[in-house]
């Protein structure tokens, strides 16, 4: 009887243990998704903001050289016929458009391949070449993640 | 109870701590796992993002170039893939570990494998005649250029680079470099760059410009698939200049038109892998794009 109660106390204690244990280690792989969460944002946000200017800089949109704006044209040309021979350039985006915002005008998709979580922008100049000189209106080239 | 008879708690605690010690080490071990191959992964990102600027320069015939302390001893490896456009990034940072594999498709990487901490890396435009890409190139060796044309040379010595010197003779060289010489034999690497070939004594490798001539010298194994990437680019920028130039035309640009041909051509001799003539059409092209009014690019 004796013997009896002193195998029920461990057993109570070490279910008492594994337990401590189990919340312990439930709370440090939190912590460690927390964190891996953390730095998977922080290498998406960096990737964002270096592709956008990486983007705006392709030779397939942007304007001759000398002038830093996206070449209306071409813009078109990409999201009319070659959107899928350039998907490779968007690696890791779900998105990518030119949104007109002075003239206001249709955007330009350039690579769609569902919705966007997250969209980082920046502004640019659009423009289209005209015999003399480049006409230019201001945009927002979006990245959608 | 008997002497020499172990008693029933003290075999069910050893056993049970036995168990609990056994399930400690086999977990902390598959965090620190974790923990690592964590690291590998922010660090091949890190060296994604890293990349970036090197590739979206935007000047024409303006190079890059920065040494980049990397924060542990690191195996890296890389491969290229043609059909998928690719190329794959594998970083170990401690040995018997699965490495951690990154494809890139975004860009064009010309290196050696290494395992090291301290690289270079620098990058150039491929112009053909337009800035194709950036040519991100890594260098983890000593490179020692002998007696390259005067250009090249004021560009090499003006990276300021500890792996990269340019001279005008082979003493010049340490006896460990990795010796690449103009017209001059008995080095590791020998440029013909009348013919435009770069020989080593595994292969001879074919180049279009300065750029792609460095790619031949940096890095041999990846070379051929990377020149077959960015010619295939070319041929999609080609499509769009076609287009482009017919649509200015169209506007009022008219002499522009008439380098319709010759990009025309420069598509065909892409198709047909003619690398003389490619750069033949490039510099027709070229040369047409800087007489016109308003320009293609």
């Amino acid at each position: 009887m004796k013997g009896q109660m002193k195998i029920q106390e461990m057993a109570f204690v070490l279910l008492a243990l594994i337990l401590l244990a189990v919340i312990a280690f439930i709370f440090f792989i939190r912590l460690q998704a927390g964190n891996i969460e953390r730095s998977a944002d922080l290498a998406k946000q960096q990737t964002a903001i270096s592709l956008l200017d990486k983007i705006a800089a392709l030779p397939e949109i942007s304007c001759a050289k000398g002038e830093i704006c996206i070449d209306e044209d071409k813009a078109l040309m990409v999201e009319r016929a070659y959107s899928s021979r350039l998907e490779n350039q968007f690696q890791g985006l779900k998105n990518v458009k030119i949104a007109r915002i002075y003239p206001a005008g249709p955007d330009i998709v350039l690579y769609n391949t569902g919705s966007a979580n997250q969209t980082y922008s920046t502004f640019v100049s659009l423009c289209q070449q005209q015999a003399s000189d480049w006409k230019c209106g201001i945009a927002l080239l979006e990245a959608g993640f | 109870m008997k002497k020499g008879q172990i008693e029933f708690g003290w075999l069910f605690a050893l056993i049970i701590g036995g168990a609990i010690i056994f399930l400690a080490v086999f977990f902390s071990g598959k965090i620190f796992q974790t923990a690592s191959y964590q690291t590998e992964a922010e660090m091949t990102r890190s060296l994604d993002v890293i990349f970036n600027p090197f590739s979206s320069i935007r000047q024409a015939e303006v190079s890059m170039s920065k040494p980049v302390s990397l924060p542990q001893k690191t195996d890296f490896r890389i491969s290229c893939n043609s059909d998928k456009d690719s190329q794959t990034m594998s970083i170990l940072l401690e040995k018997s570990k699965k490495p951690f594999s990154y494809s890139v498709k975004n860009k064009y990487i010309f290196a050696e494998n290494f395992n090291q901490k301290d690289i270079w890396i620098f990058s150039k435009p491929f112009e053909m005649p337009w800035r194709v890409d950036d040519l991100i190139y890594i260098i983890s060796k000593d490179y020692c250029f002998v007696n390259s044309p005067e250009d090249i040379k004021k560009e090499l010595n003006g990276l300021n680079s500890s792996f990269i010197k340019a001279v005008d003779e082979i003493r010049g060289c340490k006896s460990d470099d990795i010796k690449v010489c103009f017209a001059i034999t008995g080095c590791d690497v020998y440029i013909d760059y009348m013919q435009k070939t770069v020989k080593t004594s595994r292969k001879t490798m074919p180049f279009l410009d300065d750029s792609t001539m460095l790619g031949a010298v940096f890095d041999q194994s990846n070379y051929d698939c990377n020149l077959k990437r960015l010619l295939s680019r070319l041929d999609l920028q080609t499509a769009i200049m076609i287009e482009k130039a017919n649509i200015i035309s169209s506007r009022g640009c008219y002499d522009i038109g008439s380098t319709n041909p010759d990009l025309i051509g420069l598509k065909g001799a892409l198709s047909a892998k003619n690398y003389h003539e490619i750069i033949s059409y490039a510099e027709s092209i070229d040369s047409a794009n800087r007489g016109s009014s308003c320009r293609l690019y």
